[in-house]
């Protein structure tokens, strides 16, 4: 190696090492919870956020997985109806590079007891994005001002209308699906996910599940009632998945009358989610299945978790506020209502003309 | 595994730099074609064939033009006389044009084939419907830079027809050419002799490539994820709901998109010249400050300028100097004048051109209206010229004045505006549509009136900032101040003070994380 070379391979690990070193002091200021209020995070990371906030081990339930999952679950009703607690970790079109990170950052400070994760994530799978989040996430994960680096947003822009109740919002919408009622025979055509479990998805699902097994955390694989995600092919596939890897899983689209799914009014969008309707069945159902397992306590009354009566009050006010509207409803609600107020004068002269 | 994301930028680049440093001078060549085949793949999978078979049909084609030349060389050399010699020429220069013709044809074939075959079926059908009858489509793999490599291959057969330089004879060197990593996507289109010896060197790496390259490859990141990706949610939802917006909406949409190509395509050509250049290898440039143009054909040599260039060497200057664009030149000037001789032939030449230009970019009638925009207006330019001149002239104006070049560069952007409306347009329809949906009610207003949520005031702030430093340096680099020489050129600490500002501005600002779609490259799909 001549001077000039080993000269220059110092300099370069240099240059990388300030670089590692600035991104820790920055990661060091970007942590939530530490310099700046994390109702600043309104974006998909606002459930994490939230989560890290939560007292230590006092999440009984993690629930998982992609908007099917926290669509479909509150866990402010679960409270409610069994006094568990739970939280919904997941996210708009979560896919399983983010998913095990969501567990592991979850666990952090929580020993959860069960970790429910809704089985469309395991069906999202695309070559190239997913191996660009097996490289993204960890970063994500290690460097706080690479996850949360829109931050900066909030500053300048008006603050989110959504609020979190342990990661679930409240969507009071109703949109019946008005396609076949034997949904589970047709046939399925979504560029997002795939038919079967992808050797990827498998990989990656048996490392969160080496994670649970090490924490004493039980998987329990589910699938939501969803006219627009399930057929007989995916649940078939996701049931010999799950004998596969020695975990439960329950299909609750074959469970559908048994838990009393009114396809007229559970869900919010024709079909694809469930609305809180819809989720409280859901929540009904797990409670009843948490309760015979007789693995949970219900805290009901611990002062330790007043926090969350205190929250059921705020939360019970919201869902009657909403009165069976939409945060879309009431985003375009108050957008209309400002324009109104704001462009009267012209509007008048303009003939109320539609066009932008 | 596109050119802007974190797997090439932190784990192919890097692998592929230090496997090529360590392994002997000699073999560098091979981990540069290994590499760029490994990245095909990851694109294109088992298409990676036809590049492979390209490149050894683009070789063959070009021993075979040499074999016919050393054998007319050959054969000339046993003549006696000019005359013998002369028709030695003719009888080679035959064969020579039918390996021309052939290397060409299939190569504009294949092109033809994956591009625009569908596109030929799909209007042929428009017609054969009403007779009750219907071709079906083929079912075609697009390979990606089939529009960059083929050129790039007519460009090499051309040159060695013309004898501008010998064939290649070794397979492995014309091959890495073609189908070199970083260029492979979006070009830029290179000749040959621009990169093919730099390819091949072997040269270790160094500290000033390596800088250039770093510098360039951050600097093109800051303009696409920090400006062009986030106008990209705008002009998505403008174009795509064109019906919804008129008057001042679809002008913001017009500049917007304009900025976004421009930025999007410069950002992603500056991480190509960045990467190639930490090899060594100095890719042609392709943009310089196409902005400052004052005419559209200003603008056409500003603007991606390597295509330009690419049909003024093989489509326009030999038509222009074929025999029967002489010929007519020389009937029209007795018959019509100078003038209009000097229009007609120009006409000839740029006809050919800008059709090309057009399809080039895309099957479908906008772009072929793209292309007969700028004939249109760049052969009235032509046209004007002398009388520009002689009005000029006859008022006493200078037309260098300050206030005239700001007027011509104002025309040239509406101009530049308006092609891109209808180049980015779903189909020509909407892009009429949309053009004349201009001038229907236009309110300033309702600009924030009606401001889609698809961008957020957040994003509004760093386009804007983000733009505005782009244009600075664009501006200071028009005006001879080369920015990115003087921080290559000024003490480290200096530098690298800079390298962190940028990388931290693109990792605070830029439209990147979990949720964020990634913005495709638009030339990628050409």
């Amino acid at each position: 190696m001549t001077h000039d070379s080993g000269k220059s391979i110092v300099k370069l690990i240099l240059f990388g090492g300030i670089t590692l070193l600035l991104l820790v002091i920055a990661s060091a200021m970007m942590k939530p919870t530490k310099w700046f209020d994390e109702k600043l995070i309104q974006d998909r990371n606002a459930r994490t956020v939230q989560m890290m906030e939560q007292p230590d081990n006092t999440i009984d339930v993690l629930n998982l997985g992609d908007s099917l999952s926290t669509a479909g679950f509150s866990p402010m009703e679960l409270w409610r109806d069994q006094g568990y607690t739970s939280f919904n970790i997941g996210a708009d079109g979560m896919r399983m590079n983010e998913a095990y990170y969501a567990v592991v950052e979850a666990c952090e400070k929580q020993s959860p007891k069960y970790l429910m994760i809704e089985s469309l994530v395991l069906f999202r799978y695309a070559m190239g994005q997913d191996l660009q989040m097996l490289l993204s996430q960890p970063l994500y994960h290690r460097f706080a001002f690479l996850k949360y680096h829109n931050i900066w947003k909030s500053l300048v822009e008006e603050k989110g209308l959504m609020t979190y109740y342990r990661g679930y919002t409240i969507n009071e919408n109703v949109w019946e699906y008005d396609g076949e009622e034997d949904y589970l025979d047709l046939d399925i055509n979504d560029p997002n996910s795939k038919m079967s479990i992808s050797a990827f998805n498998g990989l990656i699902f048996d490392r969160i599940k080496r994670f649970c097994d090490e924490r004493g955390i039980e998987i329990i694989i589910y699938s939501m009632p969803s006219a627009k995600n399930y057929n007989q092919v995916r649940i078939d596939a996701m049931q010999s998945f799950a004998d596969e890897k020695g975990v439960t899983y329950i299909d609750l689209n074959e469970r559908s009358d048994e838990l009393g799914i009114d396809w007229d009014l559970d869900t919010n969008d024709g079909g694809d989610h469930m609305n809180l309707n819809g989720a409280r069945k859901v929540v009904k159902y797990f409670g009843n299945y948490f309760r015979e397992k007789l693995s949970l306590t219900d805290h009901r009354g611990d002062p330790g978790y007043s926090d969350w009566d205190e929250e059921l009050v705020e939360y019970d006010k919201l869902v009657k506020e909403m009165d069976g509207k939409s945060y879309l409803d009431i985003y375009t609600e108050k957008k209309n209502k400002e324009w109104d107020e704001k462009y009267k004068k012209e509007d008048t002269t303009n003939n109320n003309d539609v066009k932008k | 595994m596109a050119i802007y994301t974190n797997l090439y930028l932190l784990v192919f680049l890097p692998v592929v730099l230090i496997i090529y440093q360590l392994v002997p001078k000699k073999a560098r060549w091979g981990v540069l074609l290994a590499a760029s085949y490994a990245l095909y793949i990851s694109f294109s999978k088992y298409l990676v064939l036809l590049l492979m078979a390209t490149s050894a049909f683009t070789w063959g084609i070009g021993l075979w033009l040499d074999k016919i030349g050393t054998e007319c060389k050959e054969k000339q050399a046993e003549c006696t006389d000019r005359k013998q010699k002369s028709e030695v020429k003719k009888e080679f220069q035959k064969k020579r044009v039918f390996a021309l013709r052939v290397g060409v044809l299939v190569l504009l074939g294949i092109l033809f084939y994956v591009n625009y075959l569908n596109f030929v079926i799909e209007n042929m059908n428009l017609f054969l419907g009403k007779l009750g009858a219907q071709l079906p489509m083929a079912r075609v793999m697009f390979p990606m830079g089939i529009s960059f490599y083929t050129l790039e291959a007519v460009g090499y057969i051309a040159d060695v027809y013309w004898e501008r330089y010998p064939a290649e004879k070794h397979l492995g060197k014309l091959a890495l050419f073609l189908s070199f990593f970083p260029q492979i996507m979006e070009g830029p289109i290179a000749r040959y002799p621009d990169t093919s010896d730099a390819l091949f060197a072997g040269e270790p790496l160094n500290m000033a490539n390596l800088n250039e390259g770093f510098l360039r490859i951050i600097w093109g990141l800051f303009k696409k994820m920090v400006v062009s990706d986030r106008l990209s949610y705008l002009t998505t939802h403008l174009f795509g709901n064109y019906k919804d917006y008129h008057g001042s909406f679809i002008i913001l949409a017009a500049i917007a998109y304009t900025v976004q190509l421009y930025l999007e395509f410069s950002g992603s050509i500056d991480i190509v010249i960045g990467s190639g250049k930490m090899f060594g290898v100095t890719l042609p440039e392709n943009f310089n400050q196409p902005f400052s143009a004052q005419s559209a054909a200003e603008f056409w040599r500003r603007w991606h300028m390597s295509l330009g260039n690419w049909f003024k060497n093989y489509v326009f200057y030999p038509i222009t100097v074929s025999p029967m664009v002489k010929n007519w030149n020389k009937t029209a000037r007795k018959k019509y004048g100078k003038y209009w001789a000097m229009v007609g032939t120009s006409a000839m030449a740029l006809f050919p051109v800008w059709v090309a230009t057009g399809i080039w970019h895309g099957a479908g009638w906008k772009y072929l209206f793209y292309g007969m925009y700028y004939f249109v207006i760049l052969l009235f330019g032509v046209a004007m010229e002398p009388i520009k001149e002689k009005n000029y002239a006859k008022i006493g104006l200078d037309p260098n004045v300050w206030w005239l070049k700001t007027l011509r560069i104002l025309k040239t952007w509406v101009i530049i505006f308006t092609g891109e409306l209808f180049f980015n347009a779903v189909d020509l329809k909407a892009g009429f549509h949309m053009f004349f949906s201009i001038f229907g009610n236009f309110h300033i207003s309702s600009i924030w009136k009606y401001w889609p949520d698809a961008i957020t005031t957040g994003d509004v702030w760093a386009i804007c900032v983000g733009s505005v430093i782009v244009w600075i340096v664009g501006f200071l680099k028009e005006h001879g101040v080369d920015v990115r020489g003087k921080i290559l050129n000024a003490r480290t600490p200096y530098k690298w003070s800079v390298y962190y500002l940028i990388i931290f501005a693109i990792l605070l600002f830029g439209a990147y994380g979990t949720g964020y779609q990634p913005v495709d490259l638009i030339y990628a799909g050409f």
